[in-house]
């Protein structure tokens, strides 16, 4: 707490003593909370969660500092913490970051660091709420010129299933990084490169183990781009891909010529989980913000996968677009599983004030026991003399759940009212027939009657500077991925309000 | 006279009403912090006063600091290098974002129409190592002809303040952000070219 009070007072000295070039900026999320989690009715909760960014720049120099407080009637919850940290320096050639900062290793294949700008993360174990994100605490140098880049670094990646509050602290961050990238530019289409990393956790300090990586990125003829990187721990043999080495293989290509565009990639990850999982290969799975796929996400299994993807896109002249995804995973860590999804997704632009877009996908998830999963969706958008808008949102998701020998089907329904550019109202009704989601786990019996989730959303744009949304009703959880990062959403019933600040 | 030292003076020139906006925040966050909590310590109670006064103190444009990212050819390259002489739109965007591909058709048709004029549009994908070999065919074949920039940390989104995607900033020739528009709803790039075209007017 001392070290939160004095970096505060250090903030305000330096920006109080600098000239008019400095400057502060920074924001703030504060979330209310009031309700249940389903199946505990009588639990009421009433949380508040606040979150404040605060920047410092002057020059090269630039100090960050992140707050967050969590309150409950639980005093064993709650928490007012300094969770991060930066000094940073930074010209042409040179960076320099002393603290918290965020560093990933060519595609993340041997360190993957990530944050999701908003998303307010709640611990399932202890109820505790925080920012979802994965940090790096310790140093990190950096040297960049036109031929050559370098990064170094010398820092404890962040444990994210564990709370800020949660003692002791040094659990949040088990593992030791010590990696040094380098690239090189040979040609303005030609780029190699390499990594060397070695990490240890707490448990055995001594004990290291140690990895390296080649890189290539190339711009190739025809206008196509091949990106390949090829990680492994140091004491396999090269390119040997035996069943006992640890080893990553990622390769992607990607193509265009006029409005067609086509991306395929190339997954082999072999006992590549290092640490507490820190590195997170790409998983090669499309990433969908249609909520009935969304939550239907393939989670890459690093101890065994192979896979491809292959998703095309072709823009038409007035708007309109067509993408279609192919996609193919097979993973064998205690049994043989397979993933397959076909996808195709179209956008009408009837006119300017009139687009229609849908989507039908079909998969089928051995590891989650779905099979025949078909998955449909049309929305529809209208907007009236371009000052509101109304949409409708239809989906509907069945498969069969080969556990059960039951067919499972999803229901997804919004309609959202927008008044430009401020005001948003939508209402969402959703529908489930899972017996892994009706069913209530306090009692004996098993429920199979329909399950349904109601709720409203009210986004309310005050200014530039200030967002109030406000949700009430009942929300559906289950997994949920955003910008390539999967977690798991609680379900929730109540009420929600966050006010969002940019200062 | 009485000069207020920076950065106090930061408050002289923002509106009452933004002010108290910020002010009631907080002020809400603390009145639920005093039901909830028995107990508060004296450490506690002055870092919550730093933010209430940190909050309001800083209201005004937030200039843009310089950043180099990789561009769609893996080349390295600063804001500096392509911002506009008189306007940089930077509009922060995503392969699997829905708007983001209603959005950016609008955006090349205003690239094309105030590039002359020292406007300089720039793409900043989000995109982390899982959609990353997605970006260029996608952006190629939707045929946007400004630069997009690769910021698969988010390192550059965060220090801008940027929560979600579609968000379209407006940075001025003194590297001040005159705009933050977040989200995109078919029509409002007519309210973005409304405001672009009274910026250059200034």
């Amino acid at each position: 707490m001392k070290v939160s009070f004095l970096f505060c007072l250090a903030i305000f000295w330096i920006a109080d003593c600098s000239d008019i070039h400095a400057q502060i900026y920074g924001s703030n999320t504060f979330e209310f909370q009031y309700g249940n989690l389903p199946f505990e009715e009588d639990t009421d909760l009433t949380t508040s969660y606040d979150l404040l960014n605060l920047y410092y720049d002057q020059g090269n120099i630039s100090a960050y500092g992140r707050f967050e407080q969590f309150l409950t009637p639980h005093e064993s919850r709650n928490y007012f913490k300094l969770t991060q940290k930066r000094l940073q320096y930074e010209d042409d050639h040179f960076e320099v970051k002393v603290g918290n900062f965020y560093k990933t290793i060519g595609r993340g294949l041997l360190l993957r660091s990530y944050e999701i700008p908003g998303s307010v993360y709640e611990d399932n174990f202890y109820r505790t709420r925080y920012a979802f994100n994965r940090d790096q605490e310790g140093i990190s140098l950096g040297y960049s010129s036109d031929h050559i880049e370098i990064v170094a670094l010398h820092a404890k990646p962040l444990f994210n299933p564990l709370p800020p509050n949660f003692e002791p602290d040094s659990l949040r961050r088990p593992d030791l990084v010590e990696a040094i990238e380098a690239s090189i530019i040979l040609t303005k289409d030609l780029t190699v490169g390499g990594a060397y990393m070695r990490s240890s956790s707490d448990t055995d300090a001594n004990s290291y183990r140690e990895f390296g990586s080649f890189i290539l990125n190339a711009n190739l003829p025809f206008q196509l781009q091949l990106y390949s990187e090829y990680a492994f721990e140091t004491d396999v043999s090269l390119f040997g891909f035996n069943p006992e080495d640890s080893y990553a293989l990622y390769t992607g290509l990607n193509y265009y010529y006029g409005s067609f565009g086509l991306s395929a990639e190339y997954k082999n990850y072999n006992s590549f989980k290092i640490g507490s999982g820190f590195n997170d290969p790409p998983s090669l799975i499309k990433e969908h913000t249609y909520p009935v796929l969304n939550r239907s996400t393939h989670v890459l299994n690093t101890s065994n996968e192979t896979g491809f993807q292959v998703e095309a896109f072709y823009h038409f002249e007035g708007g309109h677009s067509l993408t279609a995804n192919v996609t193919a995973a097979r993973n064998e860590v205690f049994n043989v599983n397979h993933y397959r999804e076909y996808f195709v997704e179209g956008l009408y632009q009837y006119n300017e004030f009139l687009s229609v877009k849908s989507f039908i996908d079909y998969a089928i998830d051995e590891l989650k026991q779905e099979d025949n999963r078909w998955s449909l969706g049309l929305i529809t958008e209208k907007s009236f003399n371009h000052e509101w808008s109304l949409t409708a949102d239809l989906q509907y998701q069945t498969y069969k759940q080969t556990s059960f020998a039951q067919q499972s089907e999803n229901y997804y329904g919004a309609i959202s009212f927008s008044m430009f550019p401020s005001l948003t109202i939508s209402a969402i009704a959703e529908a489930s027939t899972d017996l892994l989601l009706t069913d209530n786990p306090r009692t004996f019996e098993v429920e199979e009657n329909t399950r349904s989730w109601f709720g409203g959303n009210i986004r309310y744009k005050i200014n530039y500077t200030h967002t109030l949304d406000i949700f009430a009703g009942q929300r559906r959880g289950g997994p949920a991925c955003t910008s390539g990062i999967c977690y798991e959403i609680l379900d929730f019933e109540g009420v929600e309000i966050r006010f969002s600040t940019r200062f | 006279m009485l000069k207020i030292p920076f950065p106090y003076n930061r408050l002289m020139g923002t509106s009452l009403v933004v002010k108290m906006l910020s002010f009631c925040d907080n002020i809400i966050h603390n009145s639920v912090h005093t039901c909830l909590r028995k107990k508060q310590s004296t450490m506690k109670k002055l870092l919550s006063l730093f933010v209430i006064i940190l909050l309001p103190m800083g209201l005004v444009a937030q200039k843009a600091h310089n950043f180099k990212l990789k561009n769609l050819n893996n080349q390295t390259v600063s804001y500096v290098e392509l911002k506009g002489n008189k306007l940089t739109v930077m509009d922060f965007w995503a392969t699997w974002c829905k708007p983001c591909v209603k959005s950016i058709p609008k955006f090349i048709e205003m690239n094309d129409e105030f590039e002359s004029e020292g406007v300089q549009f720039l793409g900043i994908s989000i995109d982390g190592p899982r959609n990353l070999s997605k970006v260029k065919p996608f952006a190629k074949s939707l045929g946007i002809n400004y630069p997009i920039l690769l910021d698969m940390d988010n390192n550059v989104m965060t220090r801008f303040r940027v929560q979600a995607v579609p968000t379209l900033l407006i940075i001025n020739s003194d590297d001040k952000i005159v705009l933050f528009h977040e989200g995109y709803k078919p029509g409002e790039e007519k309210l973005i070219r409304k405001e672009i075209l009274k910026l250059l007017e200034k």
